[in-house]
């Protein structure tokens, strides 16, 4: 569950030497070269899982004459570098191979799973930005005072509780003893294969088909465990934005708008928050790829049939496509990301426009 | 001074206190424990808290107070060995990429990188799959996902001092890289690489706990806290203990360290505060 | 200051009166859909011919249908199905089918005997694990398609290249994997001459009650009732399976009536269920065993007298009364109970001392330290851990290792192994090819199919002539005789493979549900399901 990733302070020197095509190709090859490891590295690890994926396709009983049909059916007898080769050139026409568990093609199982997953953490992330940030802003505006210590304390409560074990208690309370929310999954037997739209969102799906009893049913399905990792993110956004704040409000431009005479409220918002926007930008943007990370567990424990839960089961059946598909997945992601509040980073922050 | 700071922050110090109580709880293990942990008696399994059992037994009928008081070690084992692996490491590849610059920098970077750009539970999670159930390759798994933020942050502080009068100094004097790291950047980078270290026990706690969830951490009968939780699962609506106890405990142990590696840059690092 | 004050105590108020905001309590399944509960982390695909556990089992029984029924109240005793009548040669070779006419598939194609033949054929040539089923008699691919003819619409002729007792081959047929298949329809859709593979994984092509509507691995799967069914539409409109892989959430839903049935519940939840009084707890028998397998390729493990001491550090009582009280039935024996020369008979039990003093014996008084594999899922992990806790006591360290190692099983890589097996034809001699065959002990020849020979273990050769012989008699008494002698021998052999428990399948239905039994072979039915209010 650890958000925090230490972001390096971009320095503006040399940009102007740069032209942009230059700036663009760099990074553009930067990208490539963290896909390369990244896709090295998922094949190592796929390759070491130690259940033999044969087994997992053919079967306990199997005689020795399938286990070899199937052994070079699945290409294994093959040398490592040439199977590298055959990886790597089906996964640049974006084909992850086939699921042994599932016998899908790998990218379409998660073209099924991935918005299960995206919806949960984007739903936790806005939790986390609408409770952290405000909470943060607080804390810092007054700080040393009790709002700061429970907030704090709130803070790193979220830091350190076990994710899996929360998700466990929540549901022993909430759905054992009072009922109060459904048990598992994603939206209720019954209401199966009601919506099926464009976005594969439930909760959008839901909206644009009208549906309002399963709006509700989907959003009753994903509270709990949305309110729990938000509540991680929460966390997290609530520390980084108190320290950004305490930060600008030792700036010398607060002092003089205080000299000035401006009211408090003035001060932090049209000035305080204004220069940190790009800042939160930023962590929000690192909570959600440390989500990602959270739902792993998290779907475990909810039954929710995303990534995470896709990923786990295929570790454990020595599902290798799916292994090395799902991981290739959650990297590129956070490549993204974090590529993504970079550009945002280093084109609105007035420091280094 | 740093002590004296210490107390002045109550909430470091309840920490700091909790970390100490766990660290003896570990050293004196057996004689806190009331029964054996890993003796079984199936026909007293799953009973209640009581005064012969205070946390009541688990499915094989095993005392869950002792088996948390020898899980302390698991974890305390688990948390310092990813400690002890990863601070050179991290320090020596991030020191080296600063100190050197260049391509050697860009390669090491970029390494760090790709590892930086998986989630680390997930990464924890495929590693320690692919080396097999186990509390040692647990702690490998682990420690390949969290040396990367230490080399981060050994590099930007190694870059800070690259070029100040001493080193620069200590360097016409003819020493080498090796001895300018070891006898100007350590001293300097120790402090804010103890506080992630430390803040980090907290996080390492929590992936060990949950790669026990899944099976992946420490095996039978060995007690470990995130197994001990999970295996609890399995009978939560009967033994609401069996997964209850384990948790606070993870949970209380992994804010101790939170508040004290929060305490600890509060102190060194004002700027923070 | 006040304004974010207010902000954040609005977003507070708003999460909290989302949270308590009424919610319609849990309704009960609805009259005409069965939903059950179960594990689908294992459902590889829905090709009869690939698959090879039960959960997929159950959902391939019900799309297709079978030339021979295994009634599940009376599973010996072969009953017509896809086939009408059958009549089986003097030299006991020649197996000639009347097929039903008039049965119609999904697809709206009539029913043939072609597609008999195309679909057994089938089974054979894709040779994937479940083709044992037809191999195992000498069926291959290049004597198939003389062997097994349709000589017309209504007519299959099947001749064994050997002779062997009529009822394994009729049991054969009541498999799952011998299910017949619509050929006309994966013609089709076959790609690349695989016989309709790929359209399979997530297809139907039966004739059976239900037809497939959705299926999302981990998820969900919808079968519909099929109109056009011979036997008559089935009352339940809807059968969906739903993922939930915690026993806790199983219990809860088929507590509260989300669910109807559910069918891995670890043994605390099912004992809370069966005091609960809302639902039954329907046990049923496997032909497989609770096994532990000692290499005989380690000089210790083959030791005769430290085999036997392995049999007194199982505490068959405490599981039996726990653990396993669901899972499995105490039996020491190797012909499971019920079967033809069964024994009722189990004269070990737990007993450290003994245990000890057979490893003195044995040269071995300060014990000895050992790898031992074992899976960790209920009640396999808990059967290993509570070994692993017997045999400190008599001083064999286990250092037991939870994984999937069936691959390092298989190829003799291990020292101490634990599993289950699940056998599926209800006849002797499906359990005892694999626990007592062994016709050729060296690694070169790969036998990897049979326990014994992953075992290392030489069966004794009288037993393995016996069990050979038992297979091909064609009398039933004398089989009988046979396999009474047989479990006997194996008793008495100390053996590699030391069975504990026979393996029961638990299932929890709720008491409105009728007609939902469990079957011995994994083809439970839905058709026969309906609900009384």
């Amino acid at each position: 569950m650890s958000i925090a990733q230490t972001h390096d302070t971009r320095s503006s020197a040399g940009s102007a030497v740069l032209s942009g095509v230059q700036k663009l190709a760099k990074s553009f090859a930067v990208i490539l070269t963290t896909l390369l490891g990244l896709l090295i590295l998922t094949f190592v690890i796929g390759r070491m899982v130690p259940a033999d994926p044969v087994i997992a396709v053919i079967g306990d009983q199997a005689d020795q004459a399938t286990y070899d049909r199937v052994y070079e059916q699945m290409g294994l007898d093959r040398p490592l570098y040439e199977q590298f080769a055959t990886y790597l050139g089906n996964v640049a026409r974006l084909d992850f191979g086939q699921s042994n568990v599932t016998k899908n093609a790998v990218s379409s199982d998660l073209a099924r799973v991935f918005p299960a997953t995206l919806e949960l953490a984007t739903l936790a992330t806005i939790i986390g930005a609408v409770f952290g940030i405000p909470l943060g802003i607080i804390s810092a505006v007054r700080k040393g005072t009790w709002v700061d210590h429970i907030a704090r304390i709130v803070g790193l409560l979220g830091h350190s509780t076990p994710i899996f074990w929360l998700g466990t208690i929540v549901i022993l309370i909430f759905y054992a003893k009072f009922g109060l929310i459904p048990g598992s999954g994603r939206i209720d037997v019954f209401n199966e294969g009601l919506v099926e739209g464009p976005t594969h969102s439930l909760l959008i799906d839901a909206v644009i088909a009208g549906e309002w009893g399963v709006f509700f049913d989907v959003l009753h399905h994903v509270l709990a465990p949305a309110l729990i990792l938000g509540y991680a993110a929460m966390a997290y956004l609530s520390r980084m934005s108190r320290s950004f704040m305490l930060e600008q409000l030792r700036q010398e431009y607060i002092l003089t708008a205080k000299a000035k005479g401006l009211g408090q409220r003035a001060i932090i918002w049209r000035h305080a928050f204004r220069n940190i926007r790009v800042q939160l930008l930023t962590i929000v943007a690192l909570a959600y790829c440390g989500l990602l990370d959270g739902t792993v567990l998290i779907e475990t424990v909810f039954a929710w049939p995303g990534l995470g839960q896709y990923l786990t089961s295929a570790l454990f059946f020595a599902d290798m496509n799916a292994v090395l598909g799902s991981v290739l997945l959650i990297g590129i992601i956070s490549i993204a990301i974090n590529l993504l509040s970079d550009i945002v980073y280093r084109f609105l922050d007035p420091r280094t426009r | 001074m740093l002590w004296l700071s210490l107390v002045g922050n109550p909430l470091a110090l309840g920490g700091l206190i909790v970390v100490a109580v766990l660290v003896v709880i570990s050293a004196l293990a057996p004689l806190l424990s009331t029964h054996d942990p890993i003796a079984q008696d199936l026909a007293f399994a799953l009973k209640p808290p009581s005064l012969a059992n205070w946390f009541g037994t688990d499915e094989f009928g095993r005392d869950v107070y002792s088996r948390l008081v020898y899980g302390a070690r698991t974890t305390l084992y688990i948390s310092i060995l990813v400690t002890v692996i990863v601070a050179p490491i991290g320090f020596v590849i991030g020191a080296t990429a600063g100190y050197l610059g260049g391509w050697v920098d860009t390669i090491l970077m970029r390494i760090t990188d790709i590892f930086l750009s998986f989630p680390s539970l997930v990464l924890a999670l495929a590693f320690s799959a692919a080396l097999g159930p186990g509390i040692e390759n647990a702690v490998i798994a682990i420690a390949l996902t969290v040396w990367p933020p230490i080399a981060r942050l050994a590099r930007a502080e190694t870059l800070t001092f690259r070029h100040a009068d001493f080193v620069v100094a200590a360097e016409l004097q003819g020493a080498g890289m090796g001895r300018v790291l070891l006898h100007h950047i350590v001293p300097l980078c120790a402090p804010s690489i103890i506080i992630r270290l430390t803040l980090n026990m907290s996080s390492i706690i929590l992936t060990a706990a949950g790669l026990g969830f899944l099976g992946l951490g420490a095996q039978p009968p060995m007690p470990e806290w995130g197994a001990m939780a999970a295996s609890g699962r399995q009978y939560l609506l009967d033994a609401w203990w069996l997964t209850t106890v384990p948790g606070v405990a993870i949970l209380v142990v992994s804010l101790a360290f939170n508040l004290l590696g929060d305490g600890l840059r509060d102190i060194m690092d004002p700027r923070n505060a | 200051m006040e304004m974010l004050r207010r902000h954040f105590l609005m977003t507070t108020a708003m999460a909290a009166a989302i949270l308590a905001a009424p919610i319609a309590a849990t309704a009960a399944t609805p009259e005409d859909q069965l939903v059950i509960a179960l594990t689908m982390s294992s459902m590889r695909g829905l090709d009869p011919n690939e698959i090879n556990q039960l959960e997929a089992a159950e959902v391939v029984a019900n799309l297709y249908e079978r030339l021979v029924v295994l009634p599940a109240d009376n599973i010996t005793q072969p009953a017509p199905g896809l086939a009408e009548s059958w009549t089986v040669s003097d030299d006991g070779k020649t197996f000639t089918f009347k097929i039903r006419s008039g049965v119609k598939f999904h697809s709206g194609n009539a029913l043939t005997a072609k597609d008999v033949e195309w679909s057994l054929r089938r089974l054979v040539k894709l040779g994937l694990a479940p083709s044992v089923d037809l191999r195992q008699w000498g069926f291959k691919e290049d004597n198939v398609d003389s062997l097994i003819k349709a000589t017309d619409d209504v007519t299959l002729v099947l001749q064994t290249p050997e002779v062997w007792s009529p009822n394994l081959i009729l049991f054969s047929l009541a498999s799952f994997s011998t299910s017949i298949l619509d050929s006309a329809l994966l013609a089709q859709h076959e790609k690349n001459a695989d016989m309709g593979r790929e359209f399979l994984q997530t297809n139907d092509a039966g004739s059976g009650p239900y037809s497939l509507r959705t299926w999302r691995s981990n998820d969900l799967l919808i079968a519909e009732a099929f109109k056009d069914y011979w036997q008559g539409e089935p009352k339940m409109r809807r059968v969906i399976l739903r993922h939930l892989p915690e026993s806790a959430a199983q219990r809860l839903q088929l507590e509260a009536g989300d669910v109807d049935v559910a069918t891995r519940l670890s043994s605390t939840d099912l004992n809370a269920l069966d005091e609960g009084g809302k639902v039954t707890i329907q046990k049923t028998p496997g032909f497989g065993f609770y096994y532990l397998a000692l290499n005989q390729k380690d000089e210790i493990l083959s030791n005769p007298k430290v085999r036997e001491a392995f049999r007194h550090l199982i505490d068959y009582d405490g599981l039996a009364g726990t653990v396993m009280k669901y899972y499995g039935v105490k039996q020491q024996t190797i012909v499971p109970a019920g079967l033809p020369g069964s024994i009722d008979e189990n004269p070990y039990k737990l007993d450290i001392e003994k245990a000890k003093q057979l490893l003195a014996e044995a040269g071995y008084p300060d014990g000895f330290s050992k790898v031992y594999y074992a899976t960790p899922v209920t009640p396999e992990y808990e059967v290993a851990q509570s070994l692993q806790a017997n045999a400190a006591k008599a001083g064999i360290k286990l250092d037991l290792q939870g994984g999937d190692h069936i691959g390092k099983f298989r190829s003799r890589d291990f020292e101490i192994f634990s599993a289950r097996s699940g056998e599926r034809l209800p006849d002797p001699h499906a359990v005892l090819q694999s626990y007592a065959t062994n016709a050729n002990n060296a690694d070169e020849a790969k036998l990897t199919g049979l326990n014994a020979w992953r075992t290392a273990w030489d069966v004794p050769k009288d037993i393995q002539e016996m069990v050979v012989a038992a297979a091909h008699e064609t009398d039933q008494s004398k089989r009988t005789e046979l396999y009474t002698k047989i479990n006997t021998a194996y008793l008495a052999s100390s053996p590699a493979l030391v069975t504990s428990f026979r393996r029961t399948d638990a299932k929890a239905v709720r008491k409105e549900v009728k007609g939902y039994v469990g079957h011995s072979t994994w083809l439970t039915r839905w058709d026969t399901v309906s609900k009384d209010e």
